[in-house]
């Protein structure tokens, strides 16, 4: 024994350990899903949406050794873009060269240069997994940034971005709809909706139009709970596809619109379950546009815990299901919730809820983000089968996620390649349960 | 090359790889032009970038770029420092990264058959998924540093005091060479690649493709031994001077080394070690007299302070905890007795402020970002100058490169790591620049060819040596085995398509 204490060595067989129990702090950055995970030095804070040439001294420091190409230590592979365009150019490495070569002359802004940086969901796992601090903690400030200044110099965005881009302009959607339609999705007569309300159900574009089934979902919830609630009369895009392929001026405009309907309403708080809304008006607004307000966004699945937590939601019915949950890139990676939906989930009787090997910030993006799925729908099919048999081999029966937009991914991948399996969004099972 | 042959190529490659996998655009030759972080490469620029993903059209390839003449450059990440996959030439970039599968793993023969692009993390990852028993070491290059050109360049590992440098960790390779033949070495050119346990004892031709800098054929599988996975316990060593942390290894190595356990036993300067934190000049959380290294003699200034130059690691392997102490307590005594100490893993991060411990990065298995540090202290470039030298050579190589980059303000950072049981050493100095500062770039440039002639004049033998500094290599080569190797590779390329303008001919 006291030869033991004279050499307390720790002896393991796993390669992880020291890593594991010296690594491990996470310092969540403000309203951000990203984290310093970094050594001992303080890195430099740069401030958010800027242009790109205000990042140029950290895209110094990519040498493009391709640690964002894979999940960190885990060494999954993680860029649907790198995987599915296969040059370097497609991963962030290669677009951080490309940028800097830009920057300093060395290349042209062309438009095969541009597509390069379109030909990306805007997921932003390649930042989570980069450890230069720098990089880490801003990739997707620069990846985004570029859009801005590709629309801006007339070499953005990509065709159908355009044109749906200029549809909202006129229709305020992007899936070519009538605006008067919009709300044809309402379980009840528009007149009976009030026009004040302590929280306004933002519903967004996709559930208007397409994924109804969410925003029903949601609408019934809300209903049965006895919230005081309405739906805008008059709700316009929340900005989200403009402003991910670079239309800021669009994307903008409808924010400002939007905002002013919420302010008619008093809400204080506005609950969407559309994870780009929600990241739209939770942090773009304010961070982005420099809207000013008052009222909390809330994500629906966080609204619906609080409640459970509170006693006011009770789940009673049985719900026989093994799923896996998905974490939506714009609510996980971009704004750090990853727990409220499991959660949620777990709280439905009879739902078994198991991971994916990517899961959280690792998660594997659905496909559909960053105007990807208007213009590049090989590559978000490529990403959405990725996705969907890395589900199946958890043994679950169904893909959950908290977003209109990989539901949507979902629902395409598995028309065309898994037409036995299911996809549901919590908010669905949440109403089987009550 | 003329408008129409360079029409005509680009369709034959598509032809083969189909359009998506071969790209002519100025992105792509931009991104490919070099490694983008050594001072004194140049950037190249390629034609043609293509992606196969299969042995045959590998072949078909090369069969093109010997029929047309066209040179052939091979890359799995483009991050070798040597620079070696820069296009110099021109012609067709030849991009293994889709060749990334591990074809085979055999428990019994320990070894993994993968694929030329196969990455460290795709390996990793596989193991460790599928055969956590077994491991293949861990280098410090990035995640996405291939294999095969480790191997083939003789890289090193978490486990080469046992194993050696990787180069003889390959059992056998898959070659397609220049004229679109393909050729099997070590056993598995005996037994048409049903097994590649080892070379083989008869004529073995592996060694011709291995340190020829892909001057001699496009290398489609590897197979590369596997190790088991050993419990075992990280040790850190501290010296005063870097003289005598190499004096410690030296007598752990003559007690035994492997045979005490100690898979891996490597060191380096201070400058690398803070450096190895993250830590930029300004941001040292250590006392200010510290600081200056960054503008003096970095080992006075430590040395002044009362603190070491040399700074140790080494991992001990036992099976139980028995075995571990009798080794320990060895280790522990031969370190002692050396003029050295033992820090223990644990207890050296106890003397650090309970906030940070959370974030204090480790050095086991790290991969090269671990650190953050390879962000080359904000510079963003950076650039060694390693070489295989005898025990004797490792002290006096660090001291005098250090001497030089004093002389010019730059500090210098150093890194030995002890070879097969003791029976080598490899060092290397490194410098940081920064990549937009011309003047600081010219600096770097001068020093480093300053470290190339101290190690010839010394007598060491680079490692990966940049392209201008293979010339020199070849001066000091035996005159009658640099001509046999000339007219080797004649034989085997005669069109001479292979990664022109590079290596050692």
């Amino acid at each position: 024994m006291s030869e033991k204490k004279k050499y307390p060595y720790v002896m393991t067989k796993d390669p992880e350990y020291y890593a594991k129990k010296y690594y491990v702090k996470n310092i969540p950055l403000p309203g951000r899903g990203f984290y310093k995970k970094i050594v001992l030095p303080t890195i430099k804070d740069y401030e958010r949406c800027r242009e790109p040439e205000y990042y140029q001294e950290i895209l110094k420091m990519c040498i493009k050794c391709g640690t964002c190409r894979y999940v960190y230590r885990d060494w999954d592979r993680i860029c649907p873009s790198g995987e599915y365009g296969g040059f370097e150019t497609y991963y962030l490495g290669g677009k951080n060269q490309l940028l800097r070569g830009l920057l300093r002359g060395e290349i042209k802004l062309t438009d095969s240069l541009v597509k390069r940086f379109y030909h990306c969901t805007l997921c932003g796992a390649c930042q989570v997994q980069c450890q230069i601090a720098e990089i880490h903690n801003n990739a997707l400030e620069w990846l985004e940034s570029f859009r801005e200044l590709a629309v801006e110099k007339g070499f953005g965005p990509m065709p159908r971005q355009k044109a749906f881009g200029e549809h909202i302009t006129k229709e305020h959607n992007p899936y070519m709809e009538s605006h008067a339609h919009r709300l044809d999705w309402l379980p009840v007569p528009k007149k009976k909706l009030p026009k004040k309300a302590d929280t306004v159900f933002f519903v967004g574009c996709t559930s208007s139009y397409r994924q109804t089934n969410i925003a029903k979902a949601t609408f019934e919830i809300l209903k049965k709970l006895g919230q005081n609630f309405t739906v805008l009369e008059d709700e316009w895009c929340c900005g989200s596809p403009p402003q991910r392929t670079g239309q800021r001026k669009i994307g903008e405009e409808s924010a400002q619109h939007n905002l002013e309907e919420i302010k008619k309403t008093g809400a204080k708080t506005v609950v969407t379950s559309c994870a780009g809304c929600y990241r739209m008006l939770k942090d773009d607004w304010k961070n982005r546009y420099g809207l000013k307000y008052g009222f909390k966004v809330v994500h629906t699945p966080a609204l619906l815990v609080d409640l459970i937590k509170k006693g006011q939601l009770k789940l009673k019915k049985k719900v026989e299901m093994k799923v896996t949950y998905h974490d939506p890139c714009h609510i996980g990676r971009h704004m750090g919730v990853y727990e409220e939906p499991r959660e949620l989930l777990q709280s439905i009787p009879g739902v078994e809820l198991v991971e994916m090997p990517r899961n959280r910030e690792n998660s594997w993006c659905c496909g559909y983000g960053g105007g990807v799925k208007a213009d590049f729908p090989d590559l978000s099919l490529f990403a959405t089968e990725e996705r969907l048999k890395e589900a199946k081999t958890t043994g679950a029966e169904a893909i959950t996620s908290a977003c209109p937009f990989c539901y949507r991914s979902f629902l395409d991948g598995i028309e065309k390649s898994y037409p036995e399996y299911k996809v549901y969004d919590v908010v669905e099972l949440v109403r089987m349960a009550m | 090359m003329q408008e129409t042959t360079h029409d005509k190529i680009y369709e034959i490659l598509a032809s083969i790889v189909g359009s998506r996998r071969v790209s002519v655009d100025p992105e792509e030759q931009y991104v490919y032009r070099c490694s983008c972080v050594n001072a004194t490469d140049k950037p190249g620029r390629c034609d043609y970038v293509v992606m196969p993903e299969t042995v045959e059209e590998v072949r078909h390839i090369v069969q093109t770029a010997n029929t047309y003449k066209i040179p052939l450059t091979v890359s799995v990440s483009q991050l070798n420092y040597g620079g070696v996959a820069t296009p110099r030439m021109g012609g067709i970039l030849l991009d293994l990264r889709k060749l990334n599968k591990v074809l085979e793993v055999n428990e019994d023969d320990m070894y993994a058959l993968i694929e030329g692009g196969t990455t460290w993390s795709d390996l990793k990852g596989y193991l460790s998924k599928r055969y956590p028993e077994l491991v293949v070491g861990t280098t410090w290059s990035p995640p996405a540093t291939g294999v095969v050109p480790c191997c083939l360049e003789s890289g090193f590992v978490d486990l080469s005091l046992i194993g050696g440098n990787l180069s003889e960790w390959i059992n056998g390779l898959e070659v397609v060479l220049p004229t679109g033949d393909i050729v099997k070495t070590g056993v598995a050119a005996y037994n048409g690649g049903t097994y590649w346990s080892s070379r083989s004892p008869g004529p073995d031709i592996t060694g011709l493709f291995v340190g020829w800098v892909g001057k001699m054929g496009v290398v489609t599988k590897l197979a590369i031994r596997l190790f088991p996975r050993m419990p075992r316990s990280y040790f850190a060593l501290e010296a005063d001077t870097y003289r005598r942390g190499v004096k410690t290894q030296l007598a752990l190595c003559k007690a035994g080394g492997p045979f005490l356990g100690i898979g891996d036993l490597l060191a380096m300067n201070a400058c690398w070690n803070w450096s190895d934190l993250g830590m930029r000049p300004a941001e040292f959380p250590f006392p200010d007299e510290w600081k200056t290294c960054f503008t003096g003699d970095h080992a006075l200034v430590a040395e002044e302070a009362g603190k070491s130059d040399f700074y140790g690691m080494m991992n001990v392997n036992a099976l139980t905890e028995e075995e571990m102490d009798v080794k320990v307590r060895k280790v522990f005594e031969i370190v002692k007795d050396s003029g050295a100490k033992i820090v223990e893993w644990e207890e050296g991060l106890k003397g650090l402020p309970p906030e940070e411990i959370g974030e204090v990065p480790v050095y086991p298995n790290m991969p090269m970002q671990e650190f953050g540090s390879w962000n080359y202290l904000g510079g963003g470039g950076g650039e060694w100058d390693g070489a295989f030298l005898p025990w004797g050579l490792v002290a006096d190589y660090y001291e005098q490169c250090r001497k030089e980059a004093v002389k010019v303000k730059k500090h210098c950072g150093f890194y030995n790591r002890v070879m097969a049981s003791g029976h080598y050493q490899y060092g290397r100095s490194q410098l940081w620049h920064d990549k937009d500062d011309p003047k600081d770039v010219e600096v770097a440039c001068q020093l480093h060819r300053k470290f190339n002639e101290i190690c010839i004049n010394l007598g060491g033998v680079r490692y990966k040596p940049q392209y201008w500094a293979t010339e020199s290599v070849s001066r000091q080569m035996d005159g009658v085995a640099l001509k046999l190797m000339h007219n080797l590779r004649k034989l085997i390329d005669p069109n001479g398509i292979m990664n022109p303008g590079q290596g050692y001919f």
